[in-house]
C-alpha cells in the first residue's frame, strides 16, 4: 500500500484513548445515580408460573423492581419484528430472557436482590437443533411456528446442469456460534430529565432506531427521548439491537434517578447476540474445461430464540452463495429457524462469512478434482467488470474481483514457502480464497443517508452525522474528508455524531455504509457550503468570490494570503442567517433487483494464508495472513489497515478457536477464560494489507466501506492452507485439532527414529 | 426505619486502605475484599482503567502495583494496602508518554477500550527491557486482549516506541 | 443459585496472621468457612464463576517462612529453595537461578500480570497447576506445615496423599545433567488452560540408552499423574522404533485423562504419547 503521510494521520479520538481520559458511556456517573441489574432466565425454555418480588423489595437499598407489569407500552423489541419480550410474562425461550430488573443503591445490593426474586418455572422441551425445530411435531416457539424466514433464489435448471458436469462436489459445512467479544460490555447510564424526558447514554449502532424502539416500549414520544450513543468500546454488530436500554429506562422512570447498568462479561455472554451457526450444503458441478455449470445450496441457520435481524442475515447469505462467480444454473434455499439457543443476529460479515467458507471450500475441492491450479480455476469462472450481481441484478460496474485475484496470484508467486522446517513433526501449506461483499442494507429496505454541514458562531465547520463511533474510525473518516474537501485544518472542524438531539438522519452505522455515506453526503453538500462561506467572506471583505478559496484557518485569497479567518468571519456575520447545508438521500440500490436485500455496491477481497500444522497435536498456527482489498479509495489509512487486519484476526479466531458452545440451551463458556479470542501470540507478527483503490471510470459512489470485508475470506484461505499442508479437508469450524490428528495419525506407528 | 440505617446493616467489615495512586496518597475505608478496579473507577473516578472480563483474562484493567503489571480486578483492597499504584492517568506528564505517542501515530488502537491496559503492559515491558525481541513483546502482551486491531497496529506501535527509545539513548 | 459480581465476597473477613501457628489456628477455628489465600488469582476467578466465596480468608502474605529463596543442601545435593509465596513471574525471569525446566513451565502459566501475583505455592496447592508436572519430573521436595511441625516430603507423595498441609517451600534440584522437556497444549498459543501438559527428564547414555526416566502428565481438567509404567518400560532401554511404539501404547494405556467439553480423553492420550515419544526419540 502506498502510504501517503497525509492519510496516516492521528485520529481525533486518539489522545483521549491513549491517555484514558476519554469517557466511555459506561464510565459516566451522575449525582444520585442508582445501579441496575437484570434477572435473566435460568431455563432455556419454560413457562413462568409465578414471579415473587416481595422479599427482594424488602431488601434495604433496593429502590425499584420492574417486571412485565411495569412496561407501559409494547412489551417487545426487535429491529424487524418486536418478538422479544422486554420482560417475560409467561414464557422464557432462552437463558438470556429478562424477567425482572432491579435498581438499588449499590451493585452488591442489586445483585443480592436478584437472588431474592423467586421465579417458578415449568420446564418445557428444549429445542437445540434447527433440524429438530423444523419437525412438524416440534413444540412451537412462536405463534407462526419455528421457521423465522425462508429465502430462495433460482435460475436455470440445476439438475439439468449437473447432467452435463464431469465433476461434482457435494459437501456440508458447519459454522459455529461466534461471540462479538467487544471489550466493553453493554452498558451506560439512563437519566430522567425535566418534563418527563429521558436521556439514554448507551452505545448502539443506530441511535434513531433505539429511540424508536424505546418510545414504543415506554409509550413516550420519540422527541422526549435522547440517545447518546458514542463512543463505544467495540460493537461489530453486537450492539445494533437493543440490549440493556429498556431496563435502564424503566428503572429510571420508576425511581426518577439516573440508572447505571454495565453488564458483567458473564451477563453479556448470556444475553448478547452471536453470529448465526449455519449448516450449509453445497453441490457444485463443473465441466471438463473447468466451467462451473451448476450450484445448488441449502442453508440452515440457527437464529436462536428471537428474530432481531435474522431474516436479513439469511437473505445476505443467500445472495452471496454464488460469490463472485458466473454460474448458469443456481438453486439456493435458505432457512432461518428458531431454537432455544442464544439469539443469533447481526455480526460483522452478516452471513457472508459462513456462505463464503462453504463456497470457497467447494472451489478448492473442485480445482483438486480438475487437477487445476485453484487460482486459475477461479479465473475461468470469475465475474467481469460489467457482469450482473450474484442474483443477476444490475450492479455498479467493478473490476474488483479480477483485481484482487490478480494480486493474490502475484503474492502466491512470491511466497515460495520452500524454507526447510527444522522440526520433522511440522508441515506448512498455503491457501487462498476470495470474496465479494455487498454494502448497505440492500434493495427493498429503508436505507436513508444524509448529513449536515454548518458554520458555527465560533467559526467552526461543523460536520454532523447520525453515525456512531464504535472504534472503527468514523471520526477520522469525517475529519479527513472535510479537511480534504475544504483544505482546512483539524482545528477548524467540529464533528458531531452519536446524539439524536443534534444529528441528522444518516441511517445505521452498519453494513459497511458509514464511510461511503459520509463521502457521498459531503459530495452533495460541498458546493453549497463552500459557496455560502465564500459569499459571506466576500460580503465581509468586499472581495469577489472568484478570488477567494477556503483553506486552513480561514478564507484565502488566490494570491496565497489569508483573507479572513473563520473566527473573524463568524463574528462579522453573526446577524446573518445561520449557514447550514443538509442533505438526505438513500443508499444507492440496484435498479432491477428482484430479491429483497440484494446489493448494488460491492467490495472484494483476496486472502493468502500460510499455516504450520503440528503432526503430533493437530495444532494449526497461522504464519502469514495477507489480504488484498478492492473497495475504492482509502480515506483513512490507519483506519483501513486496522479494519482489515482486525477483521482478519477476528476471522482467524473464528477459524481456529472461537465457539460459543451450548449444551441443552446453556452456554458452556461464559467468559474470556474459556471463550478464547486470539492473543498477540496467535497472530502473524507482520500482516500485509494491500488496497486496490481504483474505481471504474464514471463511478460516482466513492469509497466503499471496509468494516466487514476483512473478515470474509480468511477462514476458507486458512482451511485451504491446512489442506495444502496435510491433505485433509476441513468442513467444520473452528478447525478441530482432534479431527486433524485423527486424519493424519498413524496411532504411534510412526518412524520415531 | 431510616433508609440509611437499613443500609448499614448490610455493611461489610471495613479496613483502612492507604495507598499511593499516581504519586498521591489516598486513604479510604473499604471492605478488605473490594477489588482495586472498583476502588479506582468508582471511589476515585480513575475511569481510564477499564473493566471487561473481571477474571484477569483480558488485561483491560491492568495497572502497575509497586512497578509490576497486575490486573486490578484480581487485586483485593487488603493486597494493595501500602502499595504504590500507577494507572494510565499517571503515565503522561506535560507531554504524552512516548509509548502513548507511538500508539497514536501507528494506530495501536481502534475502539480504545483495551488501550489503557495495553499501554501499561508495554510500559512495564520497556521499563525492564528497553530492546525486547519480537517473542518478548508477544509474551509481555499476551495477557492483554484486543478485539479490534488484530494486534498489527499495536506491534507497529511498540516497535516504534522501542526505536524512539533507542534513538534517545 | 448463580452468584454474580461480588455479592458473596463483600462480607468476607480477611485475617492477616504473622506466624504459621496463628494461620493454622485460624483455619482450625473457622474450618470449612475459611480458606488460605496467597496471590488469589485462581480463587477469585472461581468466585466470579459462581463458586461460593469463603466467609474468612486467611492471608499468607505475612508468613515470613514462605518468602524468599536460597541455595541449600538436601542429602548432600544442591537444591534451590523457593518460598511458596514467590510469584511465578519471579521464576519466569529466572531471578533465583533455577532449573530451566521450571523456567519453561512458568513461561507457560497465564500471562505476566497474573504471574506477578500468582505464587508457586498456589500453583501446586490448587491441584491442577502447570508447574506440577515439571516439579514432579524434577523430583522436587516440599516442606509443609501440618499444624505441628514443618516436614519435608516429595511432591509425588504430597499429591498422592491429597495432603492438606500448608506448603512452606519448594526444593528444586539444581542438577542439570538430565535431558528434559516440557510441553503444554492449549486451545490457543498463550494464556489459556491446558488441554494436556507433559514433562519428562531422563539420562541419555550414548545415543540410544536412557535411564532415570521421569514422566508426568496433567491438564486443566486432568489430575497430575506420574507415568510409572511407562517410565519402567523405558528404564535402561536401548531405543528402537519398535520399543518406542510399545512405549507409545503404554502411555496411552497408563494415562487416564478426562473427557471435557472441548477435548476427548482419546485425543489427550494421543497427544501425550506423541509428545513424550517424540521427545525421547529426539534424545
Amino acid at each position: 500500500m502506498v502510504i501517503e503521510t497525509k492519510k496516516k494521520k492521528i485520529r481525533p479520538d486518539g489522545p483521549g484513548k491513549v491517555t484514558g481520559a476519554l469517557k466511555y458511556l459506561t464510565d459516566l456517573s451522575f449525582p444520585g445515580m442508582l445501579y441496575g441489574k437484570i434477572l435473566r432466565s435460568t431455563e432455556p425454555h419454560a413457562e413462568i408460573q409465578s414471579i415473587f418480588i416481595d422479599q427482594a423489595k424488602q431488601l434495604p437499598g433496593v429502590r425499584a423492581i420492574v417486571t412485565y407489569k411495569d412496561v407501559p407500552g409494547l412489551n417487545g423489541f426487535g429491529l424487524i419484528f418486536p418478538d422479544q419480550p422486554v420482560l417475560c410474562e409467561d414464557r422464557v425461550r432462552y437463558v438470556g430472557d429478562a424477567i425482572a430488573a432491579v435498581a438499588a443503591d449499590t451493585i452488591e445490593i442489586a445483585d443480592e436482590a436478584l437472588q431474592l426474586i423467586q421465579v417458578e418455572y415449568k420446564k418445557l422441551p428444549v429445542i437445540v437443533d434447527p433440524e429438530e425445530a423444523l419437525h412438524p411435531n416440534a413444540p412451537k416457539l412462536h405463534p407462526d411456528g419455528n421457521l423465522l424466514h425462508r429465502a430462495n433464489y433460482s435460475k436455470g435448471d440445476v439438475e439439468e446442469g449437473f447432467q452435463s458436469c464431469s465433476h461434482i462436489v457435494e459437501e456440508t459445512y458447519e459454522l459455529p456460534r461466534q461471540m462479538h467479544a467487544y471489550m466493553e460490555t453493554e452498558g451506560g447510564v439512563i437519566v430522567p430529565e425535566a418534563e418527563g424526558k429521558l436521556t439514554v447514554y448507551v452505545g448502539t449502532q443506530h441511535g434513531f432506531k433505539d429511540r424508536y424502539q424505546l418510545s414504543r416500549i415506554l409509550n413516550m414520544n420519540e422527541s422526549d427521548i435522547r440517545i447518546v450513543s458514542s463512543p463505544m468500546g467495540g460493537s461489530f454488530g453486537g450492539k445494533d439491537e437493543l440490549n440493556i436500554q429498556p431496563y435502564g429506562a424503566l428503572l429510571a422512570l420508576a425511581t426518577n434517578c439516573p440508572i447505571k447498568i454495565h453488564q458483567t462479561r458473564r451477563e453479556s455472554v448470556r444475553a448478547g447476540l452471536k453470529r448465526h451457526p449455519m449448516k450449509i450444503t453445497m453441490k457444485t458441478g463443473v465441466d471438463d474445461s473447468g466451467k462451473i455449470l451448476s450450484h445448488k445450496v441449502r442453508i440452515l441457520a440457527d437464529t436462536g430464540a428471537y428474530a432481531t435481524l435474522g431474516p436479513a442475515v439469511l437473505d445476505f447469505a443467500v445472495e452471496h452463495a454464488p460469490g463472485p462467480y458466473i454460474i448458469p444454473n443456481i438453486e439456493i434455499e435458505g432457512l432461518s429457524v428458531f431454537t432455544n439457543n442464544g439469539v443469533a443476529g447481526e455480526f460483522r460479515g452478516f452471513g457472508g462469512n459462513q456462505v463464503t467458507f462453504a463456497l470457497e471450500g467447494q472451489i478448492d475441492r473442485l480445482a483438486e478434482k480438475l487437477q487445476m491450479n485453484p487460482i486459475e480455476f477461479r479465473e475461468i469462472n470469475l465475474r467481469q467488470v460489467d457482469s450482473p450481481g450474484p442474483l443477476e441484478q444490475k450492479i455498479a460496474p467493478t473490476s474488483g474481483a479480477k483485481d484482487v485475484l490478480e494480486a493474490i496470484k502475484e503474492k502466491v508467486g512470491e511466497n515460495t514457502n520452500e524454507g526447510q522446517l527444522s522440526d520433522p513433526w511440522k508441515v506448512t501449506g498455503t491457501g487462498v480464497a476470495i470474496s465479494i461483499h455487498g454494502g448497505g442494507l440492500g434493495v427493498g429496505r429503508m436505507d436513508p443517508a444524509g448529513g449536515r454541514l454548518s458554520f458555527t458562531k465560533e467559526g467552526k465547520i461543523e460536520a454532523a452525522f447520525g453515525f456512531e463511533e464504535c472504534g472503527q474510525g468514523l471520526l477520522a473518516v469525517i475529519e479527513t474528508l472535510v479537511m480534504e474537501e475544504f483544505k482546512c485544518k483539524e482545528d477548524d472542524i467540529r464533528i458531531v455524531v452519536g446524539d439524536t438531539d443534534s444529528v441528522p438522519i444518516s441511517g445505521s452505522s452498519t453494513a459497511s455504509r458509514a464511510t461511503s455515506m459520509v463521502w457521498n453526503s459531503i459530495q452533495r453538500m460541498k458546493e453549497t457550503f463552500r459557496g455560502g462561506i465564500l459569499e459571506r467572506a466576500s460580503s465581509v471583505t468586499g472581495i469577489p468570490v472568484a478570488e477567494l478559496n477556503m483553506g486552513p484557518n480561514g478564507v484565502w485569497l488566490n494570491d496565497g494570503n489569508l483573507c479572513v479567518s473563520y473566527a473573524e468571519l463568524a463574528e462579522k456575520t453573526l446577524n446573518e442567517p445561520f449557514l447550514k447545508v443538509e442533505t438526505s438521500f438513500n443508499f444507492p440500490v440496484s435498479p432491477d433487483a428482484v430479491v429483497d436485500g440484494s446489493h448494488f455496491l460491492y467490495a472484494f477481497s483476496s486472502v493468502l494464508a500460510r499455516v504450520e500444522v503440528d503432526l503430533l497435536t493437530g495444532k494449526v498456527k497461522v504464519l502469514d495472513l495477507d489480504q488484498t482489498i478492492a473497495a475504492g479509495p482509502v480515506v483513512s489509512l490507519l483506519g483501513y489497515q486496522g479494519q482489515i487486519e482486525g477483521g482478519g484476526i477476528m476471522a482467524l479466531g473464528y477459524s481456529l478457536m472461537e465457539e460459543a458452545k451450548m449444551e441443552n440451551g446453556e452456554y458452556v463458556n461464559d467468559n474470556f477464560d474459556t471463550y478464547l479470542i486470539p492473543t498477540i501470540q496467535d497472530v502473524p507478527f507482520i500482516m500485509n494489507v494491500e488496497a486496490i483503490e481504483k474505481l471504474q471510470e464514471g463511478d460516482l459512489y466513492g469509497p466503499r466501506g471496509v468494516g466487514e470485508i476483512g473478515t470474509i475470506a480468511v477462514a476458507p484461505a486458512i482451511v485451504n492452507a491446512i489442506h495444502d499442508a496435510t491433505g485433509c479437508w476441513v468442513n467444520k469450524l473452528p478447525v478441530s485439532r482432534e479431527f486433524l490428528l485423527e486424519q493424519m495419525s498413524t496411532r504411534g506407528e510412526k518412524r520415531w527414529i | 426505619m431510616d433508609m440509611k440505617e437499613q443500609t448499614e446493616i448490610l455493611s461489610p467489615p471495613k479496613m483502612e486502605l492507604s495507598l499511593t495512586i499516581n504519586g498521591a496518597n489516598v486513604v479510604l475505608q473499604v471492605p478488605p475484599t473490594k477489588r482495586l478496579v472498583t476502588i479506582l473507577r468508582e471511589e476515585l473516578n480513575f475511569t481510564g482503567t477499564k473493566i471487561s472480563c473481571e477474571v484477569g483474562r483480558c488485561g483491560a484493567c491492568a495497572v502497575q502495583m509497586n512497578n509490576q503489571l497486575v490486573n486490578s480486578c484480581l487485586v483485593m483492597a487488603y493486597q494493595a494496602n501500602g502499595a504504590s499504584i500507577v494507572t494510565i492517568e499517571g503515565l503522561a506528564g506535560e507531554e504524552l508518554d512516548p509509548i502513548q505517542r507511538a500508539f497514536l501515530e501507528e494506530g495501536g488502537f481502534q475502539c480504545g477500550y483495551c488501550t489503557p491496559g495495553m499501554v501499561m503492559a508495554v510500559n512495564a515491558l520497556l521499563a525492564t527491557n528497553p530492546s525486547p525481541s519480537d517473542e518478548q513483546i508477544q509474551e509481555a502482551l499476551s495477557g492483554n486482549l484486543c478485539r479490534c486491531t488484530g494486534y498489527g497496529g499495536i506491534i507497529r506501535a511498540v516497535q516504534k516506541a522501542i526505536a524512539n527509545n533507542n534513538q534517545v539513548i | 443459585m448463580i452468584r454474580q459480581g461480588t455479592t458473596s465476597l463483600i462480607d468476607t473477613e480477611v485475617w492477616m496472621p504473622t506466624s504459621l501457628e496463628e494461620a493454622w489456628e485460624l483455619k482450625g477455628k473457622y474450618g470449612e468457612t475459611a480458606s488460605f489465600i496467597a496471590g488469589g488469582t485462581l480463587m477469585q476467578t472461581h468466585w466470579a464463576k459462581g463458586l461460593d466465596a469463603p466467609s474468612h480468608l486467611i492471608s499468607l502474605d505475612g508468613i515470613k517462612e514462605m518468602k524468599g529463596w536460597g541455595k541449600e543442601l538436601v542429602n548432600g545435593e544442591s537444591y534451590t529453595r523457593l518460598g511458596a509465596a514467590i510469584p511465578l513471574d519471579f521464576c519466569r525471569q529466572n531471578k533465583p537461578p533455577i532449573h530451566p525446566l521450571l523456567v519453561e513451565a512458568t513461561r507457560n502459566v497465564a500471562a505476566p500480570a497474573v504471574r506477578n501475583k500468582a505464587t508457586v505455592g498456589g500453583n501446586i496447592a490448587n491441584g491442577f497447576g502447570d508447574l506440577i508436572p515439571a516439579l514432579l519430573v524434577l523430583d522436587a521436595i516440599l516442606s509443609v506445615y501440618d499444624g505441628n511441625s514443618v516436614q519435608n516430603q516429595s511432591l509425588d507423595d504430597y499429591i498422592k496423599n491429597n495432603n492438606q498441609s500448608l506448603i512452606i517451600s519448594i526444593y528444586v534440584p539444581d542438577d542439570q545433567t538430565k535431558r528434559f522437556f516440557y510441553k503444554k497444549l492449549c486451545h490457543r498459543e498463550a494464556f489459556t488452560p491446558s488441554i494436556v501438559t507433559v514433562a519428562g527428564t531422563f539420562h541419555l547414555h550414548g545415543k540410544r540408552e536412557i535411564s532415570a526416566v521421569r514422566l508426568a502428565v496433567s491438564g486443566s481438567t486432568t489430575q497430575p499423574q506420574r507415568l510409572y509404567e511407562s517410565e519402567k518400560l523405558l528404564e535402561d532401554l536401548a531405543l528402537t522404533n519398535d520399543q518406542l511404539q510399545k512405549v507409545f501404547r503404554t502411555i496411552e494405556e497408563e494415562f487416564t485423562p478426562s473427557t471435557d467439553f472441548y477435548s476427548t480423553a482419546t485425543y489427550k492420550k494421543s497427544v501425550a504419547a506423541n509428545w513424550i515419544v517424540s521427545e525421547i526419540a529426539r534424545g
